[in-house]
């Protein structure tokens, strides 16, 4: 019972973390998808924003549960601080340190969010660009931890991750304008 | 009979982003849980060879005990055969020796015409 529970852990917590990383790319489409000001068919623009804000919320969640199960389980040996400390790691240090970078951005990037309203404008956008920062880091992440780098199904999901990251990056960058300067401008009286 | 209020674009948009969210949810939910079975069976499938691999290693000495009897009875077998081999080789040339000296003079040495090894 003990060495199920315990594989069981060790499963969760490698099924957790491909999801966490499936959901960050979503996230990071979306939020360069709201940047383009693009709408999903004819739906409201304000879904896309929407969507990218809640889904960044259940990559949190699922994030949670790799986290939890990391710690948790006997054989990975993760400590509870460097989950959030970079390359402290006994086991592992550079690969769990990876990972503990993108966390830190990631919190970073959904505290300033939530906390939008209060934090001024260029700050939340200079944390934001952060993004950028992450998302690499987590995919570099996955493979650098070494259980399943090597498996043909998580290299094709890193491929197609790293395929919609680099879509979209090519559609910010390479295209037109930014939304900023479509956005309406406020009216003055 | 009330009115209906109006349905607005924030309304749609609510409806739109619970719904895409319950289903990604899901989605991912249900993902995991195939991960975390699939994952389960192959680490299964991967112990059960590990432990018939274990087995087969456990049974290697009895194998090795038969292969090397096996061996020691066909090295037998081959010296015996090189033993038999080495006489008849020592009689030809004892035998071609002596027809060869006996046509000859008394001072002349006898010559071994066959290889002897």
């Amino acid at each position: 019972m003990s060495a199920f529970s315990s594989n069981a852990t060790w499963h969760l917590m490698r099924a957790s973390g491909v999801v966490a990383l499936v959901l960050l790319t979503a996230v990071f489409v979306l939020g360069i998808a709201t940047n383009r000001r693009w709408r999903p068919g004819r739906a409201p623009r304000v879904v896309t924003a929407s969507l990218h804000r809640t889904i960044s919320l259940l990559a949190v969640a699922f994030l949670g549960v790799h986290i939890l199960t990391a710690v948790a389980d006997p054989y990975a040996v993760v400590d509870a601080a460097a989950v959030v400390v970079p390359f402290v790691a006994g086991k592992s240090a550079f690969a769990v340190g990876l990972g503990a970078l993108s966390l830190d951005v990631v919190a970073a990037l959904v505290v300033s969010s939530l906390l939008r309203a209060r934090v001024p404008a260029a700050l939340w956008r200079a944390i934001h660009w952060l993004a950028y920062l992450a998302w690499p880091l987590a995919l570099a992440h996955s493979f650098a931890t070494g259980t399943d780098a090597a498996s043909p199904w998580l290299e094709s999901i890193g491929v197609v991750c790293f395929a919609a990251v680099a879509v979209s990056v090519l559609w910010r960058f390479g295209t037109g304008r930014s939304a900023k300067h479509l956005e309406p401008r406020p009216v003055t009286a | 009979m009330t009115e209906q209020p109006p349905t607005t674009d924030r309304t749609i948009a609510d409806r739109l982003v619970r719904r895409a969210t319950c289903t990604v949810g899901v989605a991912a939910a249900a993902a995991t849980a195939l991960i975390v079975g699939w994952l389960g069976v192959a680490h299964r499938t991967t112990t059960a060879a590990a432990s018939a691999s274990v087995k087969t290693v456990s049974a290697a000495p009895r194998a090795v005990r038969t292969t090397s009897a096996r061996t020691t009875r066909h090295t037998a077998s081959v010296s015996t055969a090189t033993a038999t081999t080495t006489t008849t080789t020592t009689a030809t040339a004892t035998a071609t020796a002596t027809a060869t000296a006996t046509p000859s003079t008394a001072t002349s040495q006898p010559v071994a015409t066959s290889g002897g090894s």
